[in-house]
């Protein structure tokens, strides 16, 4: 069982949230920019913001939309989100303009721990899960020393990948695997990385995608030995950690995707 | 102009201010600690605490609709002994009373639950939930049945001679019936409403969203029901209520007041807003200075005059 928790994350503030930018990116994706200071200097690669679509007069949409931060720019005191159009609330979010305002209130989460001696690291994105880890190769590559990291990037489609110039910009070596074969590996984005691992043993996994891609990582981390992290998502109502309405059953029992999570060994959770 | 009176009495339970959270959505305070902290409110109402730890149901757990939410959680809680153990320190930290929300499988484990933290003197009174209708025994199997609400209320009552606050459930067909006989078993307090029994569907999956099937409906969508319920009620019990169902802004906490209702219980919009209960206090303090009421108390059932 879990116990009564302490809050892990005392930085998260709320606050009315300027939009800087907005733009479809693609279709049915949306890039959200928003000026936040106290968020942007707290936040970590793995932490989301809760955003309420609805005004302060609104309750419908009612509940905010936990997005996971694509990049943090701590000098302008802004964040960015991307998230995919699935339904009411996230098509009235990417029907808002410039300049108006939004409830948000961040960062929420863990974020992802890199261990130190992880030199050579398999970034594994299944379509809309690939913000989390753009922000995390953008942290690391501020290291002096950062560790060698390849993007395995899997979507349906050609469609499905989003910034791709950002990505090429970046010191991220990019193998894309589409399910049609419509541009690069055809499969699935784990088989990619199964090749990819045979040759080049990885020291360190970080995985964000459905469920089903998320157990195939696991199954392969074990049988290659392999240690890493994987990003959940889920459904949340209170997205602080009293509602108990996103929990994830792990070996440790169940916890909280919000504030236990959203980033979990690799090996503990149960899928 | 002197400030209005905030403070209101609630079975003998003094509140600085009449806004409290509604069981379950609070967790047991800490985590809105970066929102506010738990002396802001009237009492701190704790999440169900039961004999032993409950897992909860499987996900989904919850499921928005249109002007409200489908909870299944299942009163998943890691029972009386780590509530003791670590909740209850936290909890004495801040000048609030603390009103236990208490869970069971049967009469005899509310009567244990109340028992065991009838002796913890951070414990200032509790509320007993037999209404959630989340969870196989227990809970509502008590709420809509006003012989058993009367029965289990009665052994609680003989555990305890602290406030007992009873949470009924609206999915009943008489609302009346049972908080007569509530009232009648000994009874402090009432609190109306819990969730409404509800579903929702996943056409493309062909079954049902939520892991439990069905789930309590709350937020806006059920306050006119709530509203109602508080107003019916409040013409025929003696004992104060408290009023939940879709609070979201101080004029929805206004309503219940004026419908009858001495405190009110925020749930769902503390989702949507974090603050909600903060700005629910100074909104109703607000009002009460424009209007010209001197006290939250001349505010109470205004509406039945």
């Amino acid at each position: 069982m879990p116990s009564i928790n302490e809050i892990r994350d005392e930085k998260m503030v709320l606050v009315q949230s300027e939009i800087c930018e907005i733009n479809e990116v693609a279709p049915g994706y949306c890039r959200l920019q928003l000026k936040a200071p106290q968020i942007a200097a707290a936040a970590q690669p793995g932490q989301f913001i809760q955003v309420r679509v609805g005004n302060d007069v609104s309750v419908d949409p009612l509940l905010a939309r936990p997005i996971s931060i694509f990049r943090i720019n701590k000098e302008a005191g802004s964040v960015a989100l991307l998230f995919k159009i699935v339904g009411r609330g996230t098509k009235l979010l990417a029907s808002k303009r410039r300049g108006e305002k939004l409830t948000i209130w961040g960062p929420v989460g863990n974020g992802f721990e890199i261990p130190e001696q992880a030199k050579k690291i398999a970034l594994i994105a299944g379509g809309i899960g690939m913000p989390p880890l753009f922000c995390l190769q953008e942290k690391l590559s501020l290291d002096p020393n950062p560790p060698k990291m390849i993007l395995f990037y899997g979507g349906r489609t050609s469609q499905d990948f989003l910034e791709m110039d950002l990505w090429k910009k970046s010191r991220v070596r990019i193998k894309l695997a589409t399910e049609d074969g419509s541009m690069g590996f055809k499969g699935f984005v784990t088989d990619s990385f199964v090749d990819e691992h045979k040759s080049e043993a990885f020291d360190f996994v970080i995985a964000c995608g459905p469920t089903p891609m998320l157990r195939a990582v696991q199954k392969i981390a074990s049988l290659f030995r392999l240690s890493g992290q994987i990003s959940l998502e889920s459904y949340m109502a209170c997205g602080v950690g009293a509602c108990l309405g996103c929990v994830c059953q792990t070996e440790q029992g169940s916890r909280r995707v919000c504030v236990d999570g959203p980033v979990f060994p690799i090996e503990e959770v149960i899928l | 102009m002197p400030q209005p009176i905030m403070a209101v009495e609630i079975s003998g339970l003094k509140l600085k201010n009449p806004v409290l959270p509604a069981s379950g959505t609070y967790g047991y305070g800490k985590e809105y600690l970066p929102f506010f902290t738990p002396d802001r409110l009237g009492a701190v109402v704790t999440k169900g605490v039961s004999l032993t730890p409950w897992p909860g149901n499987q996900t989904p757990r919850i499921h928005e609709t249109p002007g409200g939410m489908l909870n299944a959680i299942g009163l998943q809680n890691p029972g009386v002994g780590q509530f003791i153990k670590e909740a209850i320190p936290f909890l004495r930290r801040y000048q609030t009373p603390v009103i236990v929300n208490i869970v069971g499988k049967t009469i005899e484990e509310y009567a244990q639950v109340a028992e065991i933290l009838n002796e913890q003197p951070e414990v200032s009174g509790f509320e007993l939930n037999i209404s959630c209708p989340n969870v196989k025994e227990g809970g509502i199997a008590f709420g809509v049945d006003p012989l058993m609400a009367a029965l289990v209320t009665s052994e609680v009552r003989k555990k305890t001679n602290k406030p007992l606050i009873v949470k009924l459930s609206p999915n009943v067909t008489d609302i009346v019936t049972i908080a007569r006989h509530v009232e009648d078993a000994g009874a402090d307090g009432l609190s109306l409403i819990n969730t409404l029994l509800g579903m929702a569907i996943d056409i493309r999956k062909r079954k049902p969203i939520l892991a439990n099937l069905v789930g309590g409906l709350s937020g806006p969508a059920i306050k006119p029901v709530a509203l109602r319920m508080v107003w019916q009620t409040f013409q025929k019990v003696k004992i104060p209520i408290i009023g939940i169902g879709g609070i979201c802004t101080a004029s929805d906490a206004i309503e219940f007041i004026m419908a009858g209702a001495t405190a009110v219980g925020i749930g769902t919009g503390i989702f949507r807003e974090p603050l909600a209960p903060v700005k629910i206090i100074e909104g109703i303090r607000e009002f009460l200075v424009e209007e010209g009421f001197a006290s939250i108390a001349e505010l109470k059932g205004v509406a039945h005059c």
